[in-house]
């Protein structure tokens, strides 16, 4: 995920340091994604690097050193906001592994094992879902990023609830190789921009 | 003392081979001010469940205890006594009599429990003006949107200290705005110590109970453990 | 939109009587009313049957029972009748005994006498204007009435057969008179008469006197007196009494057919009625709904229908006046006819939507809901009564024709007692073979004997 256009946006209100970034980057997050100041700082260089920051020239590692956004910077963080991200590789998500593998191995109740899962994430919901009842009407980023929560655990509840019908109605069992004649395919998904 | 209870409820619909088994020896309990959440794919019965736990319909074997009386000894008439005083039901799409506007709705109850008309549409355009509803109080259902038809819905079945609300797919015909509202609704009447049962499919709403209750051919299957408190949820380690 | 929790406000609701008493009652009629008013448009064919029946009924009734001629054609208003043949020598005692007896009385004097140049005759009567009992049988439509002697009003018919005018000279009987007016008898049109004032005639020939005499059986005065009710055909049926009947048997009719149109509409509302059900409303308040809605169906029915009659009657009653050669009064419609036969489609339509509100009450509340009506139990339906009605109606249509006393019958007796009336003929008029009754007496004419 990308921290370094998330400090540069951060930057672009005015000059901060590293450690006020850090933090202003977690309370801006609803405290959900937990920042290593490490890895601040090696972003902020690497940005200097790139000529999209620049700092105030004081010794190297200093916790009171400054940054500054470029207007390259600016520019860059303006396309990024716009640019859509990379979603045509589907990631390889371990609960579609879970489930796939689990109607190969013998004596596994595959639908058993969708319900852990189902369970599991639901629960995960149900805490999720607190947080927002207590807090979403004070901040806004907290409602928008348990939102976000919710809605990819959801996601994943409804393609389990999917899979176990599929399961089934599949017959009893598992299929074999796919036909030799049909040529193996590997399948590529991308959208022309 | 459970709010509602059900205990080994068998419900077959049709003979021959067209029987239906929708339930077959389902148990619940209910607290007050618990909501306890059904989820399960479409035929697994939880629709059926409702509608027994609300005495709107018999179970062929099993007992429903509500407030600590069992439903199968009673008369018509009580069931109807319990219907409007302890038990308040919402239903996915049909619940407003089209012929009165929303304070008559959410009034009707109280009226057919004997209060005069006039207190009871004070008691409306109370309920109403808590949920944000007053201006829409004159307005008949074929008037309001769906969102608002839902809310009123709920006022209804909450108005008059009723303690159990049964709902089935509140929010299944809402946007997330507004589905979201409805949840807020039942959950803060949970807060006030209603005993609520929610129906659905939709996680996302079911993760709004203390409880999920995982259905399936008519018999629990799983349910969620109780929940720890929320701080264990945000351990040090970045989520990349 | 914040959601933000306040403090319930709700009061606590009043503890209720038992079933939520008269507040529930009022709640769950408000709501049948509004439902009445927004779909009353499924009910117009129930609510037409039922308009149409009590119109037929209310103006059948009234037709039927103002078409047959009515009796103060004779009696004028009085409720006695003697008739006396001339010439009789006791006449003037017998007249002053009934005057003595019952108080005043009138006096019309009759004589038949020939049309010059016809086989027809016409008849001279004697007869106050403004008689006690008989001004109901006198109109004047032109001229004067006559005052004295020498002169005569006559009828419309009679001056044109007579080629007379008002005005006019009039030799008769060796009397020379001149015509004074047109006059009529309103209660028979067919009445063709000369009148003449009181007095003027010297040797009638039959004397009516009217009297009133009440609570006495005509038969204990004398034989020559009839009373209204002996006056009246034997074995006719009070037209009245017929009309209810036919009501009640087309209401019974129109219940079946309206069952079945409230039990399309009870089906129609069945998910609101489930919901009204799963609210808390009883099963009582549930059958109130559905037998209110046929309570005001057939209420509005009564009403349309009624003031459909109204209407019908009033365009049809001129030419009815015409047809039965007598005065209708504008608003002599049988208005107990009218009454009975509203309250019977009220109570028609609300025992028609009985069975739909019961069988409400026996779907299982959910299937209500979901609008699911439980499919009807078969129903096993003996065919016994309605062979054994058959048989019975065609034995009773195998007796009527053997015992003969069809329609065509009646006609012709009916026929030939009418010209054997005009003739004055002094044996009365012929009888029919099978004693069928010859109608009602004519104006001045004797009775038609025993019957």
């Amino acid at each position: 995920m990308s921290v370094r256009h998330a400090l540069l946006a951060l930057l672009s209100e005015g000059p901060k340091y590293g450690l006020q970034l850090r933090e202003e980057f977690e309370a801006r997050t609803g405290e959900v994604w937990p920042l290593n100041v490490g890895q601040v700082y090696t972003t902020l260089q690497r940005l200097e690097r790139d000529g999209l920051a620049e700092s105030d020239g004081a010794e190297e590692d200093s916790p009171q050193k400054t940054f500054r956004i470029t207007a390259g910077g600016a520019a860059e963080l303006a396309s990024w906001l716009r640019t859509p991200p990379d979603l045509s590789a589907p990631p390889r998500d371990e609960l579609v592994m879970k489930v796939l593998v689990a109607r190969q191995v013998p004596g596994t109740d595959v639908r058993e094992v969708i319900q852990a899962h189902r369970r599991y994430l639901v629960q995960l919901m149900q805490q999720w879902t607190r947080i927002k009842d207590d807090e979403a009407d004070y901040d806004l980023s907290v409602a928008l990023v348990v939102d976000a929560e919710l809605f990819r655990l959801d996601a994943l509840v409804r393609w389990l609830d999917a899979a176990d019908g599929r399961i089934k109605r599949a017959p009893a069992q598992p299929p074999g190789p796919a036909p030799a004649a049909l040529p193996r395919l590997r399948r590529r998904i991308g959208v022309h921009q | 003392m459970s709010a509602l209870e059900l205990r080994e409820v068998v419900k077959t619909y049709g003979s021959g081979h067209a029987e239906v088994h929708a339930l077959r020896g389902v148990s619940l309990s209910v607290a007050a001010g618990q909501m306890v959440a059904v989820m399960g794919p479409s035929g697994s019965g939880k629709s059926t469940l409702l509608t027994i736990a609300g005495s709107l319909e018999d179970p062929d074997s099993g007992e429903v205890v509500i407030g600590g009386r069992a439903l199968s000894g009673m008369s018509r008439n009580d069931k109807a006594r319990l219907r409007r005083r302890a038990v308040g039901y919402v239903f996915q799409d049909f619940n407003l009599l089209p012929g009165l506007t929303a304070a008559e709705n959410v009034g009707l109850p109280l009226e057919l429990d004997g209060t005069p008309a006039r207190t009871a549409h004070a008691a409306a355009l109370a309920a109403l003006d808590s949920l944000g509803l007053a201006g829409r109080a004159g307005l008949f259902p074929d008037q309001l949107s769906g969102g608002e038809r839902q809310r009123v819905a709920i006022a209804r079945a909450v108005t008059g200290e009723r303690s159990v609300l049964l709902a089935d797919e509140p929010s299944g015909a809402l946007d997330s705005v507004n589905a979201e509202a409805v949840m807020r609704m039942i959950h803060d009447a949970c807060k006030r110590g209603v005993a609520a049962v929610v129906v659905t499919h939709d996680a996302q709403l079911a993760s709004w109970a203390d409880r999920v209750m995982f259905l399936r051919d008519g018999q629990v299957i799983d349910q969620t453990a109780p929940q720890p408190g929320p701080e264990t949820l945000l351990t040090p380690g970045a989520q990349q | 939109m914040s959601t933000a929790l306040r403090e319930r406000s709700v009061p606590a609701p009043v503890p209720a009587r038992a079933g939520g008493g008269a507040p529930a009652r009022r709640a769950v009629m408000r709501w049948a009313w509004r439902l009445f008013r927004r779909e009353w448009r499924q009910q117009l064919l129930v609510l037409a049957l039922i308009t149409a029946a009590v119109a037929a009924t209310i103006l059948g009734a009234a037709v039927s029972i103002s078409t047959p001629p009515s009796l103060s054609a004779t009696f004028g208003t009085a409720s006695d009748l003697a008739t006396f043949h001339a010439p009789d020598p006791h006449l003037n005692a017998q007249v002053a005994a009934l005057r003595q007896r019952f108080g005043p009385v009138e006096v019309i004097d009759n004589q038949v006498l020939p049309i010059p140049g016809s086989v027809d005759s016409y008849e001279l009567r004697a007869q106050q204007p403004a008689g006690r009992f008989g001004a109901a049988m006198l109109a004047l439509e032109a001229g004067h009435y006559p005052a004295g002697p020498g002169q005569v009003a006559l009828t419309r018919g009679l001056a044109a057969t007579l080629g007379l005018r008002v005005g006019s000279q009039w030799s008769q009987g060796g009397a020379a008179r001149r015509v004074t007016g047109i006059v009529a008898n309103p209660q028979n049109t067919l009445d063709e008469f000369a009148l003449v004032a009181p007095g003027q005639i010297r040797a009638p020939s039959q004397v009516t006197v009217l009297f009133n005499a009440p609570g006495l059986t005509p038969a204990t005065l004398g034989q020559n007196v009839q009373d209204l009710a002996s006056a009246r055909p034997p074995n006719a049926i009070n037209p009245q009494t017929i009309s209810i009947a036919g009501l009640v048997v087309g209401m019974l009719l129109i219940a079946l057919v309206a069952a079945g149109g409230f039990t399309v509409l009870a089906q129609r509302r069945l998910r609101s009625l489930g919901m009204l059900q799963a609210v808390g409303a009883t099963d009582r308040h549930v059958r109130m709904v559905v037998r209110a809605n046929g309570a005001v169906t057939g209420a509005a029915g009564a009403l349309a229908g009624a003031a459909l009659a109204v209407a019908g009657w009033l365009a049809y009653r001129p030419s009815l006046e015409a047809s039965a050669h007598h005065q209708i009064g504008t608003f002599s419609l049988p208005w107990l006819v009218v009454a009975a036969a509203m309250v019977l489609a009220v109570v028609a339509a609300y025992g028609a939507a009985a069975r739909p509100a019961r069988a409400i009450t026996r779907t299982p509340i959910a299937a209500a809901l979901s609008g699911r009506p439980v499919p009807p139990r078969p129903l096993h339906r003996s065919a016994v009564p309605g062979v054994a009605l058959l048989a019975a109606a065609c034995a009773l249509f195998a007796l009527s024709a053997a015992s003969g006393t069809g329609p065509a019958e009646y006609q012709g007796a009916g026929a030939r007692a009418d010209r054997a009336a005009r003739r004055g003929d002094p044996a009365g008029p012929v009888r029919p073979d099978h004693g069928g009754p010859a109608g009602p007496p004519r104006a001045g004419r004797g009775p038609p004997g025993p019957a």
